[in-house]
Parts: C-alpha cells; structure tokens; sequence
C-alpha cells in the first residue's frame, strides 16, 4: 500500500476509535454496574459517628461486602489524608464545596449512577447541584445547617442571632464550644459582625478574628465533635451545632433548643463519592446503590437526624423527628440558610491568617 | 568490615539499611521540605528553593498588612518550651526522691516497686490520659473533691504530660540510684551529717548521671507531645506537636509543618548535646 | 552524735513522695478499672456496679478490626524488629569506629526524637517517593520505631557475656558464622524474647507514626480509640480503657512471675 493511503487508513481508524471510544460509556452505561460483589471489601472513609452502624451491619448482611470504617472530622483533614498519599479509599463523604474543589483536582472518579437499578431515585431537586451537575460524580447522602444550640434552662437570654451566640458566650465559661472548622467559625463570626462568608474585606476579617480570640478564654473545647453528649450533658451549654446533632441531643435532655440564626447560617450537603484509586470500584457502586434506596437512606436520616435527598424516603422517616424543627425548617428558616461555597483561594489565605492567630 | 568477636560483620546491614533509609533519609526530606515551596491548593510541595516556609515561622503580616513577628506561632514555641520544662521540673522533684526510696529498700522489694513503677508505661497512653479525662471532668472526682473544673484547661495538659512521663523519669535516675554505694552514706550519717546534706551533698551528685538521662527522656517527648494537649487541654492552646500536626493534616502547609519540625529537631539536639556532655565528664 | 543504724527515713522527704507518687501513678488506673464497672449511661458519675457494658464489646466490628490490623503488625514487626537488632548487635559488637558510631545513633535516633518528627519525616519520605499508605508502609515504620527499642535488652545481655568463652572460640579456629550461630545466638535467647515482646508492646501501643502512617486498610486500635475519645467519655471508653489496662499488666505480671521463678530455680540449680 502507498505511504499516503496507509497514514489515511490510519487517521481514519484512530478517529473511529476515538467516536467508539467516546460513544461506548453512554451506549454500555447499562453493564457498567456489576452484577455481583468483587472481593469482600469496601473501605468507607467517613465523617465521625456519621452513619449507622446497623445500617452498615445490614449492608454487609445483604451483600457480603464488609465495610472497612476510617473517620475524619473535617473536609480538610479528608483531603490531607487522600494527598498524602492514602489511596485505596473506596468512598468518601464530602461536602458540597469539597466535591468541587476534588474534581477540580481530578481527585474523584465518575460513578456512572444511571446505569444503577436505584439510580433515578434522586429527589428532582437534588439533581443539579452547582458542585455537580447531573450527578456525575456524587450521590446525595445527608444534608443540613449549622447553627447553635442551647439549654433552655441555662441560657436564658434566648439568643436567635449569630451576635447574640458570640455575646452571650462569656457569660458561661467553661460551658460554651464551636466547631473546630476554619470554615464554619470564622463564617459564622463574619456573620455577627456583619460581613458576608468569603468577604475579601480585610477589615471585616480583622473584626472576625477579635471576636473569635474575645471568645476564646470562655470557650472549654474546641471540636467538632462530642457535642451532642457535651450539650445533653450540660457539660456545655451553649455551642455551635448542626442542626440534627442538636435533635439527636434533645431527645436525651428536653431543654436543648436549636436555633437558626436570624443573621444567615450555612446549608451544606454531604455527598457519597469514589475518589481515583478506589480499590474496590465494583463494591463501592454497589453501596452507592444500596444507598440509594429509599429504605436505607431513611434509616440513615433516622439515626443521624438529617434529611436526604433520596425520593421515596419521605414514608420512612420517623414521624416525631419530621414533626421536628430541627429536622424539618420552616419555609422561614430555610430560607436563612445560605449554600456553602468554597472561597477563592487568596480569601482562603486570610481565613488560614485568621484561623492561626485564634487558634494558637 | 572487621567481623565483631560476636559474629560476622554482615549481619548488622539490615540495621544499617533501615537506619540510613527509614531514620536518615525521612530526616532529610523534612528538612529538605522545609526549604521548598508550598503546592498548589496546599497540597504537597512544588520543587522550588524558597525561605517562605522559614519565613511564616517567624515572621508574618497580620490581615491589615503589618508586618512583625509570628506572634502566633513563637507563642507556640515559647509555651512549649515553657510546659516541657515545667513538666521536667515536676517529674525531677517527685522522680528523684522516688528512684532513691526504691533504691535503698532490700532488693526483692526493690524489683516489687519498680515493677509497680514500670507498669503503667506499658498502659497505652491513650487509655491514661482518658483516665484523666475521667478525673478531671466535670463532675468527675476531682470536681466533687471540690476542685474547679480542670478539664479542658491547661492544668490538665500539665498533669497529663507529668503523669505520662513520671516513670520515664524514674527508671534511669533509679538504675543510677541502685549503685549506691550504701557505706558512704553510712559514714556520712556516722560524722553526724543532717539528712538533708547527706540528700543534697552526696546523694544527688552521685547520681547525676541518672537525673541527667531523665531529664533528655522527659523534656524532648514533652515538647513534641500532641495527644495531652489535644484531649486534656481542650485543643485551645497549640503545642509545637498539635501545630505540626496541624500544618501536615488540616492547613496542608508542609513546608512550615516541615520547618517546625527542624526547628523541633534543633532543640531535641541542643539539649541531647547538654546532657551528653555531662555524662563524657562524669565518665572521664 | 552516732547513727549506727540508719535508714531511708532519715533522708526527708523520700519516703513520703515516693509514696505518693505510687499513689499518683495508680489512682487513675484504678478510676478507669472500677467506672469500666459503671451501670449508669453517664460515664463520669458512678450509679452503681454493673458488667453490662463490657458485653457490648464483642459487638463492636469495628474495635475488633482495628484490634486485628494491630495484631497484625504488631507480631510480624516485634520478630522483624527482634532480628534486625540482633544482628546490629551481633554485627557490630564493641566496635566504636565514626561510621559505626554515626550508623548507630541513627538507628537508635527514634528513641531520642519526638515521634512527632519521626512520623512526620516518614510520611514526607513515602510522599517524596510515592509510596502509598498501605499495609507495607505502617509495618516498615513501626519496625524502624521498634528496632531502637528491641537493641536494649540485647545490648544488656551482651555486656553480661563473659567474653573468655569468644575469645577462646576464635582460638580454636571457629569461623564468625560458627561463633553466631553455635554461641551468640544461644545465649541471647533469652534476650531475643524480651526484646520481642517490648517491640510487640511498643508496635500495640503507638499512636502517633501510625496516624500519620495509616491508610484506608490500616486503621490501628489506637487510632480507633482515638477516634472514640474525641467523641468524649462514654461507658464503650471506659471499658475499651480498662481493657487496655488490665491485658498489659495481666501479661506483665505473668511475664514477671515467670522470670523470677525461672531465677529462683536457677539460682537453686547453682547452689
């Protein structure tokens, strides 16, 4: 064959393949869910006392797959453990803005959800996130805000705003706590000042970190956990929390209030995801699906007191805790919560500023 | 290799090979980390020579663009310096008079007390500093006895750390101790020396070189401690150890996680180089 | 003035601190043994003694697993450990050559270092190189740790020998090999055990290199214990704690009681 007619054949293959390639996902999405388990593992990187155990025992119940549990208690502190080289993690739970950031980063892998038996099972709004659009990469898992809770007995003064938390702290010390999170402290004292989440405003931010180092002497712990046997306890009896782990800790003491401050608080959603290098790809689609039905999402919104994002749920769900403010926000306090979004890596400099001279 | 009168010289490679590769050379990568640039988004590090690391440590320009020291972190270091010393001085005050006591019982009770001594060393310290989770409470005992609340105050780190290192404190000032040469103190109590000279002017000096290994063992963990400050002290004041901690995980810095471990790893040296030499004099 | 017979209370203040420092060093082991017996849900107020709480244990998948993945490295790390410091010793012996010297501290630096530096530099190390957070990984950095560790029993023993007995061997013609394995090693048996054992201990116990260290697979008991204390005290801790507790000492008791007997009997033997 002449040089010309070979390189022509040749485009011509590699550009075929190249359409075959890109057009063989969508056309086989549908055998890309595996039909059994592969091995007998899936290693579960999650957030801390955040999904329920029995609901785990159940799951390796069903499918013979043993969940190998890691907790973290922060998006950042996932992150670090993943760059620093931990691969082998089968799925993670990021936030909404982590999942950004991660598959900006090329950290997570596509989960091919519309070739899953449950796979359209995702409540219509929760389908087209501005973190992931189409639900490529995630699965809704919990969702919620974060805001304070209190001892009605104790705190009296009844604060509804983010400046009445901080003001109020000093007067219980030794009794008050906030989250151990760059993000979520300094947010929510940008908010009592006045100023907006991710402000670039140097001023603002300075006003931010004298609130938070003013605090601080009165605070006993900083963390993100523990909180809940903390405010039932009354070991601490004012304290940043999420809204869930606050009716998780009335139910054990019937004077804990959660407030949704009047100021803004932050909406966040958490996500099942499978990072690049998972070792056990099959097994991870396959707790995806598992929890995607609306049976067992309802069991982990149940025990965790977080709403879900899965359709058909709803039936499932515990009818005092949805009867709950805490659980189920009025139109009114919905409508405080703010989507959390990652700030521009420069704002995220000065949070770090602001974080170490607090926290040091 | 000159083969040893134990055995062949070959045999030692292994340690050799562990020892340059997984002592040695993780040493180097962390001071060599320290002088690289920080990677994109924090994470990792980009192969470039810069003092920015080093830089962050000790200096810094606070939100409205005033530049000064790195009050944060030289606070860190100076509190560290600080709660390791005083830890030292506490574990030598009860440590000395414990190791002598033990030393000058017969020897069956000698072997009794330091094994009482030993044991909780070999209790994880997890489950020890819980312990004192459980005591410091509130509501816990020390509460009840009447004490304000400690917990989640630096007290509880103080007492933690002394109570994790009190044995390390023990043992090598009693292995000097139990060489006493018990006559000697006879004779001095028989010219009529008070106890406290005896203590003072025989005893101690004699053992030196125990109280100084004590000191090395007890003051350089203390400084690098992490798992004290952050259950018992309530994660408010950052220890170096809790901030190196910090800058690897959560904060993704690790060039200035790096550069506080060298600067860690300086003092360890200096005071490795302080004790070590006492002991040269002694031995001389 | 004549003190023919003096004792340890003349010194003052021995006797008195001592004491209470056997005190300080046991009551909060004590705490945590009897509120591991504690019926009431609230773990720092006694309501009561009860065991239901250590029934719960068995239940808890995940503590067992990390407890296995501790096993198991702990016991391939304590034999690896064991090995590498004996042949340091071995290979070595009295030599104090510079490079001998240098090779030496550097081996035995883990003992000196704050682990926060040690844990710290491996894990740059294996990102340098791209190593991955596996099972490999945490075992090559608990052996490091323990090696210093597992030398001081075998360096002890070694300075017991009656070195006539080498001395005379090489005389006669014995290779070093010969001399390792018909002599040295033999004597050092009961070296070898200990040293293993303070490695197994040494490799249960360790927190820091293996949160740094640690990966999807390798979660240790320490870590899961961690994870645990951050939530705050609960009756599950205080059980896990006492359980941490009783199983060492238990051990070293026995591991006590059998030196002293097999001394007692030796020193029989001798008589």
């Amino acid at each position: 064959m002449g040089y010309r007619k070979r390189l022509a054949l040749a485009s011509i293959a590699t550009a075929a393949s190249l359409l075959v390639g890109l057009a063989i996902p969508q056309a086989n999405a549908a055998g890309l869910y595996p039909s059994k388990p592969k091995g007998t593992e899936l290693n579960l990187f999650n957030w801390s006392n955040y999904i329920d155990p029995e609901l785990l025992k159940r799951f390796t119940a069903e499918t013979g797959i043993k969940v190998n549990l890691g907790v973290y208690e922060s998006n950042a502190q996932m992150l670090a453990k993943l760059e620093a080289g931990a691969r082998g993690y089968d799925i993670i739970v990021p936030t909404d803005y982590m999942v950004q950031i991660m598959q900006k980063k090329g950290l997570l892998q596509r989960i091919h959800r519309t070739s899953y038996p449950n796979g359209g099972n995702l409540k219509p709004e929760f389908l087209n996130p501005y973190f992931d659009r189409g639900r490529i990469y995630t699965v809704p898992y919990l969702h919620g805000l974060t805001g304070f809770g209190y001892l009605k007995d104790k705190v009296t003064t009844s604060p509804t705003t983010w400046k009445e938390f901080f003001a109020a702290i000093p007067s219980y010390p030794g009794k008050t706590t906030i989250f151990d999170d760059k993000k979520e402290a300094i947010d929510a004292a940008l908010r009592a000042t006045g100023a907006k989440p991710c402000t670039k405003n140097v001023a603002q931010l300075q006003k931010a970190q004298d609130l938070l180092k003013s605090i601080k002497p009165s605070l006993n712990t900083i963390a993100s956990s523990g909180n809940i046997g903390r405010l039932s306890s009354g070991t601490s009896v004012l304290l940043m929390m999420y809204n869930g782990a606050t009716y998780k800790a009335h139910l054990a003491n019937p004077n804990v209030v959660f407030v949704y401050p009047k100021d803004g608080l932050p909406l966040w959603q958490d996500n099942f995801a499978i990072p690049v290098g998972a070792k056990n790809v099959d097994n991870a689609k396959i707790f995806l699906n598992f929890m995607m039905d609306p049976k067992n999402m309802a069991q982990a919104s149940n025990w965790a007191a977080y709403n879900n994002g899965i359709a058909g749920s709803e039936k499932y769900l515990l009818p005092a805790m949805q009867a709950d403010t805490a659980f189920s926000p009025t139109d009114a306090q919905m409508a405080l919560g703010v989507a959390m979004a990652p700030c521009s890596t420069e704002v995220n400099d000065l949070y770090t500023k602001v974080w170490t001279a607090f926290k040091g | 290799m000159e083969p040893g009168i134990y055995g062949p010289a070959f045999v030692s490679f292994p340690a050799y090979v562990t020892g340059v590769l997984l002592v040695g050379l993780p040493l180097v990568v962390v001071i060599v980390f320290s002088f690289l640039q920080r990677g994109e988004f924090g994470s990792g590090v980009i192969h470039k020579f810069t003092l920015d690391a080093y830089r962050t440590v000790f200096f810094e320009t606070d939100l409205m663009g005033n530049k000064s020291f790195n009050f944060s972190f030289l606070t860190i270091i100076f509190r560290s310096v600080l709660l390791a010393f005083t830890v030292t001085v506490i574990c030598l005050m009860v440590g000395i008079p414990t190791a002598i006591w033990i030393a000058l019982q017969k020897k069956s009770t000698q072997r009794i007390l330091i094994a009482l001594v030993t044991i909780p060393f070999w209790v994880n310290v997890l489950a020890r500093t819980y312990a004192w989770m459980l005591l410091l409470a509130d509501g816990g005992l020390f509460n009840q006895l009447g004490s304000p609340v400690l917990l989640y105050t630096s007290w509880a780190t103080f007492i933690g750390l002394t109570y994790a290192f009190l044995p390390f404190m023990v043992l090598p000032i009693y292995a000097s101790a139990e060489k006493l040469d018990r006559s000697i103190l006879e004779a001095a109590f028989d010219l009529g020396a008070s106890g406290w000279r005896v203590l003072i002017r025989i005893v101690i000096p004699m053992i030196r070189f125990g109280i100084f290994a004590g000191i090395a063992i007890v003051f350089i963990p203390a400084l690098g401690a992490y798992v004290q400050p952050s259950l018992l002290g309530g994660n408010k004041s950052m220890l170096i150890g809790s901030l190196i901690n910090d800058q690897f995980g959560e904060s993704r810095n690790w060039p200035v996680g790096s550069a506080l471990a060298v600067l860690l790893l300086t003092m360890t040296g200096i005071i490795l180089l302080a004790t070590r030499r006492r002991k040269l004099e002694l031995a001389s | 003035m004549k003190q023919k017979n003096w004792n340890v209370s003349h010194l003052p203040l021995i006797k008195p601190i001592g004491i209470a420092s056997l005190i300080f060093l046991y009551l909060p082991l004590f705490t945590v043994l009897m509120f591991s017996f504690n019926k009431s849900e609230d773990a720092t107020t006694w309501g009561g003694f009860s065991t239901r709480w250590y029934a719960t244990i068995l239940d808890n998948t995940d503590l067992i697993r990390s407890a296995k993945v501790s096993l198991s490295i702990a016991i391939p790390c304590a034999i690896i450990a064991a090995l590498i410091a004996t042949g340091l010793a071995i290979g070595t012996g009295k030599a104090t050559g510079k490079v001998q010297n240098v090779l030496r501290a550097l081996v035995n630096a883990p003992l000196v270092l704050p682990e926060i530096v040690t844990s710290v530099g491996t894990l740059a190390l294996f990102s340098f190189v791209g190593v991955p957070l596996r099972y490999s990984s945490l075992l090559f950095a608990h052996v490091v740790m323990c090696v210093p560790f597992a030398f001081l029993p075998i360096r002890s023993r070694l300075r017991d020998f009656d070195e006539n007995i080498f001395e005379a061997a090489r005389d006669l013609g014995a290779s070093s090999v010969r001399v390792m394995t018909k002599i040295t090693v033999p004597l050092l048996v009961p070296a070898l055990l200990s040293s293993g054992l303070l490695s197994f201990i040494i490799s249960m116990d360790d927190f820091l290199t293996s949160l740094f260290v640690s990966g999807p697979e390798t979660t240790t008991l320490p870590i899961y214990i961690f994870g645990l204390l951050k939530l705050g005290a609960s009756p599950e801790v205080n059980v896990i704690a006492a359980l941490l507790l009783i199983i060492p000492t238990l051990g070293l008791l026995v591991g006590i009681t059998w030196t002293a007997t097999r001394r007692r009997s030796n020193e029989a033997r001798n008589k």
